[in-house]
């Protein structure tokens, strides 16, 4: 910027503080279109609208399981769950009902005469392979590739009057229907119980994630406790909070591992703390599945560490492919959370839109637990002119850039 | 107009407002200080709980779906909240640091920091972890000035307005309030010497548990506006804000109330400059450029640089740490 321009700033600074009229409504005065936000699946969350307050409105956000309650599986299960915590399941949840359904039939099948073992439990796991061996639940077929990988679809939700439902475009064909198998009512479960663990954010910043993946787990336990549990024995699970912090997520690990009653845990949420607690159930040698972690290397280096959700990579290439094919757009701003999950997720987006000719005009950096001002970051964005904001981080931060982003004018 | 300028512009007006809000929590650092010497570094949760109360008292009145309230209501629960705040820290006072006056510098700071946890883990249990948003009236995010038009035009809010016209009032009362009263004198006479002063017949204690009150007070004015201009806030907020503002404190001259908004205001700019134009810089040390990501390390190195040049900071006396 030129002295001469700086001078003209502040004059227009002075002129600004004095009273100059403030021109015309609500219209965006002829400086393009409103730029429409889309969300990694980390912004999948009730919260999100809620703690955007309108601006949320129009939103696309990539999800591995919407509320569609279309399907009979996920009616049943939408209505129990609202039943029981009188709110409507979200991504997280489902993927946690599912997951303890997993770790359940693997248990079950590994199962002989005594005692379950952690070794089995995973080589039965292991062994669902294939859409035929798979689990069958809401969020689709679980089963696992050698690496310990899911393949599951992605759906692209959209925010319409406050509720996050399926978006009218979607792009892959890719549809799963799960069918609604009858749980066999025989009885109550009595006896030892099967105990696993289930790790996640029960309480700190991203508490409400936690409080799904607490519902989703809960609900699935007395759904199988009622119908008789594993041979004949109750279900019962330990929990493990580990904020969403991977020293922490360490810890609950080896709390895990020190429990020899625990045949296998569902989590952790995080990928960071995924990361940090893989090693020690690999030393420990107990089956995981995690319900939310879609960093690429969750699962690498370790026979132990599964997932029932897609990869980082596929996601950020769906996205990428969404915002060419069905939106039609070419410029976007790429706003990140600096852990694992968000620099990975824009990683993977960026490579893709680059090969799909979108123009990434910028890439901005946030951190979650510092970032208190998101105001001069949606500045730096709105002046790029984007058509679209991608925002590969979690819904609480989603919600601030949507509010920064319709407070600064570049969204509606 | 260019949209450099516009950008400049825009980053400029919200890089003020926020350092005016650094500068208000930061005056609480820097009165306890000056009379005390004690760095209350659980300052920034007193603004979080500020921020706290308002929520509960809007929840208590309003239905949770209300999108806004009514300005009389806000200006209401704003005020009540605030004195509430600063009633809080004046028992902070009484039950953290009075008991250790005599004592050494050391314990109080530790209780200082124990105090800040223990707020904070107190505001989970009472309040949960969850994130939490401050309802304003509707008018707050009406724009009152705009610089340019179309779609890059540069909006200043009502609510920005707001912030100004707060922090100005703020800043002339407390002149008066220091300069002009025999109270301010009495403060000033404990800052430059505790002992004579309450020889003289002042009595420390109460001028304390006044300077806790105001710089409370004012914490929770700054803590409810960080927490409106943010967007959501929970627990933690008070952390980050309160590290800051006491950089702001220690920038300006930890003592001088002028000295926490100047250096309020230069770390509020610094950090929006750096959030506008980090990127363009390319990195000495690998591919591509600096990223947005060390946005709020910006601040602080303002920080070093000024007290590397000037130990005692912008507007701080150089004799002693007596202000």
């Amino acid at each position: 910027m030129t002295r001469r321009e700086l001078l003209i700033a502040s004059a227009l600074l002075v002129s600004a503080l004095t009273g100059c009229p403030v021109e015309g409504g609500g219209k965006n005065g002829g400086g393009g279109d409103y730029a429409k936000i889309v969300g990694g699946d980390g912004v999948f969350s009730p919260d999100y609208v809620r703690l955007a307050e309108g601006a949320a409105e129009g939103s696309f956000i990539i999800t591995p399981y919407v509320n569609d309650v279309e399907s009979p599986a996920i009616k049943s299960f939408s209505e129990s769950f609202n039943k029981k915590f009188s709110t409507d399941p979200d991504a997280w949840a489902a993927l946690t009902y599912d997951a303890v359904g997993t770790m359940a039939e693997a248990i079950e099948a590994s199962m002989g005469e005594g005692d379950p073992e952690r070794k089995a439990v995973r080589d039965a796991l292991a062994a669902m392979n294939n859409a035929e061996t798979g689990y069958n639940g809401v969020t689709g077929v679980t089963y696992f590739d050698e690496n310990g990988d899911c393949k599951k679809p992605a759906i692209i939700a959209e925010v319409k009057q406050g509720k996050l439902v399926k978006a009218a475009l979607q792009l892959s064909e890719g549809k799963s229907e799960a069918s609604s198998a009858a749980v066999e009512a025989s009885g109550a479960a009595e006896g030892e119980p099967i105990v696993i663990g289930v790790a996640g954010p029960f309480t700190g910043q991203l508490q409400k994630f936690g409080e799904m993946i607490k519902n989703g787990a809960s609900l699935k336990m007395e759904e199988l406790n009622a119908s008789g549990g594993i041979k004949g024995r109750p279900i019962q699970i330990k929990w493990g909070d580990d904020e969403g912090n991977n020293s922490k997520a360490a810890n609950v690990a080896n709390d895990f591992a020190a429990d020899p009653a625990l045949v296998g845990v569902v989590g952790h949420f995080n990928s960071t703390c995924s990361l940090a607690a893989k090693p020690v159930y690999k030393d420990a040698g107990i089956p995981a599945i995690s319900p939310g972690s879609t960093n690429v290397k969750v699962c690498e280096g370790s026979e132990f560490y599964f997932r029932n959700l897609y990869r980082d990579d596929f996601q950020g290439y769906i996205i990428a492919d969404f915002v060419a094919e069905k939106l039609k757009n070419k410029k976007v701003v790429v706003f990140y959370d600096n852990d694992d999950y968000g620099t990975g997720l824009k990683n993977f987006f960026v490579e893709r839109a680059k090969a799909k000719g979108l123009e990434v005009l910028e890439t901005i950096e946030y951190n979650r637990e510092s970032t208190t001002d998101y105001t001069p970051l949606v500045t730096k964005a709105k002046f790029k002119l984007p058509e679209v904001i991608f925002v590969a981080g979690l819904y609480n931060e989603a919600a601030l850039i949507a509010k920064a982003c319709k407070k600064a004018g570049i969204t509606n | 107009m260019s949209p450099e300028v516009l950008k400049f512009l825009e980053l400029s007006i919200n890089g003020l407002n926020t350092g005016m809000l650094y500068g208000l929590i930061a005056i609480g650092y820097t009165m306890v200080y000056g009379i005390i010497q004690l760095i209350n570094f659980a300052h920034g949760e007193v603004c979080m709980l500020g921020a706290m109360f308002t929520f509960t008292l809007v929840g208590v009145f309003f239905d949770p779906s209300a999108q806004h309230i009514p300005t009389l209501a806000f200006v209401f629960f704003v005020t009540l909240a605030a004195v509430g705040d600063g009633a809080f820290g004046i028992g902070l006072d009484a039950v953290a640091y009075k008991p250790l006056r005599g004592s050494s510098r050391l314990s109080a700071l530790i209780t200082a920091i124990g105090m800040s946890l223990l707020l904070q883990n107190l505001t989970v249990m009472i309040w949960k972890a969850g994130a939490k948003t401050v309802k304003t009236p509707e008018w707050f995010s009406s724009p009152v000035f705009q610089i340019g038009s179309g779609r890059l035009s540069v909006k200043i809010q009502a609510f920005d307005l707001g912030i100004w016209l707060i922090t100005l009032a703020t800043m002339g009362a407390l002149y008066y309030l220091v300069r002009k009263t025999r109270f301010g004198m009495a403060m000033r006479a404990c800052a430059q010497n505790p002992t004579a002063a309450s020889l003289m017949g002042i009595r420390l204690n109460r001028i304390v548990a006044t300077t806790f009150f105001i710089g409370s007070l004012l914490g929770a004015i700054g803590g409810i506006a960080v927490a409106i201009k943010k967007g959501s806030f929970d627990y933690q907020i008070g952390l980050y804000v309160g590290v800051v503002a006491f950089a702001a404190a220690v920038l300006g001259g930890i003592g001088s109330i002028p000295g926490a908004m100047l250096g309020g205001l230069i770390i509020g700019v610094a950090e929006a400059w750096a959030a506008g134009y980090l990127s363009e810089i390319s990195h000495p040390f690998a591919e591509g450029t600096i990223s947005t990501g060390y946005k709020e390390a910006v601040g602080f190195l303002v920080l070093i640089l000024i007290i590397l040049l000037r130990p005692q900071g912008l507007l701080g006396s150089r004799g002693g740490d007596r202000a």
